[in-house]
């Protein structure tokens, strides 16, 4: 009986010895699967960590990569063409979480790295409009996919002028006239900023070209004749495969009015009747004896100015006070030269059309930029000539005659960017010359050079070659118009460049350029430029979406 | 008897179990560290290179024929160094040299739309696009861990 006890009792130990055991392995299974369970977790939350911020480094590299693509493209006469469009491209199928379509945007990614992003430009932060290629600001969204993993930014982006690029850039290189860029003998161009040439130069005997950055452009179909040691000094030298191209007058007057199905003949009849000829012209008023410009002094030039801008203009100006003090009557006495009474033409901020400039230098013309509206009182803005074609028989256009321009108050120098001069007439020059012999209305010798404080563009025919996508090359502009011929910005100053150059503080953008003389190409940024045609884009606020 | 044998089987299995899942659990936590430091370093590596801008970050060499620029190195003592690698231990911290090192990163750059000088020389224009691609490894066999990739642009993000 003892003996049966005993082996109960022993059975019974070690049966609560297994459970114990059992009871042990199972929270000790529990507590292990728990820390595996957190661990796994833990690692797939540390990858996606991480993807998540490789992945919003890739949607960044999105924006600029766009950024780029709009500056490639700004030449492009379709405006489907000038950004990434917030469409879904054909064969798509990666869908953004939440959304029930397609990817929108130009998939692209970067070479040794893998995922993609898809980029596009528009109008609105949503993305339903694309951009238009004008307003601005306007706004980039990029979305990238790392492994699974998406993230999306969005830029609000300012367009950026092309006047504040280059110092000059001459992009007329074509396969019947490759010269871009002619200097006539005993010539000098000094350009202060940047240099971007297409094609080739014609550097005439005794001739110099300076600049501190000469870019020799289209190397992909020019290797000789450009910018070389030889020709050029004041800086470095290099060269792009890719040509510059920029948009025509015509595009961007499209632009502007909003009429891409507009030819150039309807672009510039547009812009005849958008200006401000016969309501932005001013002078002094005939009874003021300040010559201070302001509302009290000057007033409306009744009539305005037409679209032929020539000496005869100023004639119904009022005379700038001060001027005409002596006459010829007192010519006779020796100490005292006669004087003329200048007459003074103002522009007030706007548009302005011309078919034809014709100004001679004259003692008693005077013609002032007021982008400041002193004389209206209205608001300061952008003054903007329109040189255009009328059909036949046009001629070169000439500016002899010095432009004043006037500073914003307590500034020592104007704004160049708020003058702009548009030559549009292909085959044609615009001549700005200082002339030599000119006398001031006292009859004293004007001496130094004449400055022309803006922004010129003369581009009516792109270059026969574009850039590729990434613009590492260039390929055959598929919209080569062999009936034109581009335009010429043709700068004329004296030999000695003491004597007086012509000198343009800004930019200058032009098919061709001809410097005869000295001609100085002085860059300035500038500061105003928000009608200005698009270079490009910078970013001005970011968020993540 | 053979009660108490089974139990201590099964407390072996178990742990055997727990010894195996602890060295899994440290490993996999020193996995999970190692991935956030690189993204860390990564990232701190692609900042600066946008803190100096597009057209300040040093160029190298152009290739006629991808017509691309190319700059490897990295962001050592302050300064892009060409042809360098920079090393950190597994906090996270910088060091001058690989003694100690537990990452090493390197940088590519790769530049699209340059201003081709002479030779293989080049410099970037407004226009230019530079690819970053920084690249965190394990010193000790020199496993990538994470590459991280931007580009940047002038007036871009």
């Amino acid at each position: 009986m003892k003996q049966n006890h005993f082996r109960t009792t022993r059975r019974r130990e070690a049966g609560a010895a297994l459970i114990t055991v059992l009871l042990i392995s199972v929270a000790t299974a529990m507590l292990l699967g728990a820390s595996l369970l957190v661990t796994l977790s833990s690692s797939k939350l540390g990858w996606k960590q991480a993807r998540t911020e490789s992945a919003l480094q890739l949607a960044n590299a999105g924006i600029n990569s766009e950024l780029q693509y709009i500056a490639l493209n700004q030449a492009q006469t379709n405006v489907a063409l000038r950004s990434s469009q917030p469409t879904i491209a054909s064969g798509q199928t990666y869908t953004y979480p939440g959304e029930s379509t397609a990817i929108k945007g130009r998939q692209g990614s970067i070479p040794g790295f893998s995922g993609y992003f898809f980029v596009y430009s528009s109008n609105d932060a949503a993305g339903s409009t694309a951009w238009d290629g004008v307003t601005s600001p306007f706004y980039i969204t990029s979305s990238a996919l790392i492994n699974g993993v998406w993230q999306r930014v969005q830029v609000s982006t300012q367009a950026s002028s092309l006047f504040n690029d280059w110092g000059i850039n001459i992009p007329g290189s074509y396969g019947d006239n490759p010269v871009t860029t002619t200097c006539d003998a005993n010539g000098s161009i000094v350009v202060t900023g940047a240099a971007g040439i297409n094609g080739q130069v014609s550097v005439g005997k005794g001739c110099t070209v300076q600049t501190p950055h000469g870019v020799n452009g289209n190397g992909c179909t020019y290797s000789s004749g450009q910018l070389t040691g030889s020709n050029t000094t004041g800086g470095d030298l290099v060269s792009t495969k890719a040509p510059f191209c920029f948009p025509t007058c015509g595009d961007v007057i499209r632009r502007a009015c909003g009429h891409p199905e507009y030819s150039d003949n309807d672009c510039y009849s547009w812009q005849s009747s958008h200006c401000n000829n016969s309501n932005g012209c001013y002078t002094y008023k005939s009874n003021t004896n300040d010559a201070t410009i302001n509302t009290s002094n000057c007033t409306k030039l009744t009539g305005g100015c037409g679209t032929t801008l020539s000496n005869s203009c100023f004639t119904s100006c009022g005379t700038h006070p001060g001027t005409y003090t002596s006459s010829g009557y007192y010519y006779w006495w020796w100490w005292q030269n006669p004087t003329v009474a200048v007459q003074t033409l103002i522009f007030e901020p706007g548009d302005y059309y011309f078919n034809s400039v014709q100004l001679a230098y004259s003692a008693s013309c005077e013609c002032i930029i007021d982008s400041q509206a002193y004389a209206s009182g209205g608001t300061p803005g952008q003054v903007r000539f329109w040189i255009c074609p009328t059909g036949s028989g046009d001629t070169d256009d000439n500016i002899s005659l010095p432009i004043t321009h006037l500073p914003a108050s307590g500034q020592s120098a104007p704004d160049c960017g708020l003058f702009r001069i548009y030559c549009c007439k292909d085959s044609h020059a615009c001549n700005f010359t200082r002339p030599s012999g000119c006398n001031d209305w006292q009859g004293n010798a004007v001496s130094g050079d004449f400055e022309y404080h803006c922004g010129l563009y003369a581009c009516t025919r792109k270059p026969d070659q574009i850039p590729t996508a990434d613009g590492t090359d260039c390929q055959t502009n598929p919209n080569i118009d062999t009936t034109k011929h581009g335009c010429t910005v043709h700068l004329c100053g004296q030999t000695t460049r003491s004597n007086g150059c012509c000198k343009i503080t800004g930019s200058c953008i032009s098919d061709k350029l001809q410097c005869t003389g000295g001609c100085t190409l002085n860059y300035k940024a500038s500061v105003t430029c928000g009608n200005d045609p698009c270079s490009g884009a910078k970013c001005i606020s970011w968020c993540k979406k | 008897m053979l009660e108490a044998i089974i139990a201590l089987l099964i407390l072996s299995v178990a742990v055997v179990a727990m010894f195996t899942s602890w060295s899994t659990t440290f490993k996999q936590s020193k996995v999970i560290t190692e991935v956030t430091q690189s993204e860390q370093i990564d990232r701190a590596v692609l900042e600066t290179a946008k803190a100096f801008g597009a057209l300040n970050l040093p160029t190298g060499t152009y290739n006629s024929t991808s017509q691309l620029g190319t700059w490897t190195g990295a962001y050592t003592s302050g300064a892009w160094t060409s042809g360098a690698t920079a090393y950190y231990d597994f906090s996270g911290n910088q060091l001058s040299s690989s003694t100690g090192a537990y990452f090493s990163v390197s940088v590519t750059i790769t530049d699209a739309n340059v201003q081709v000088g002479t030779g293989t020389s080049y410099t970037v224009q407004n226009s230019t696009l530079r690819s970053i691609v920084a690249t965190a490894s394990r010193v000790s066999d020199g496993t990538v861990i994470l590459p991280m990739a931007t580009n940047i642009i002038a007036g871009g993000m």
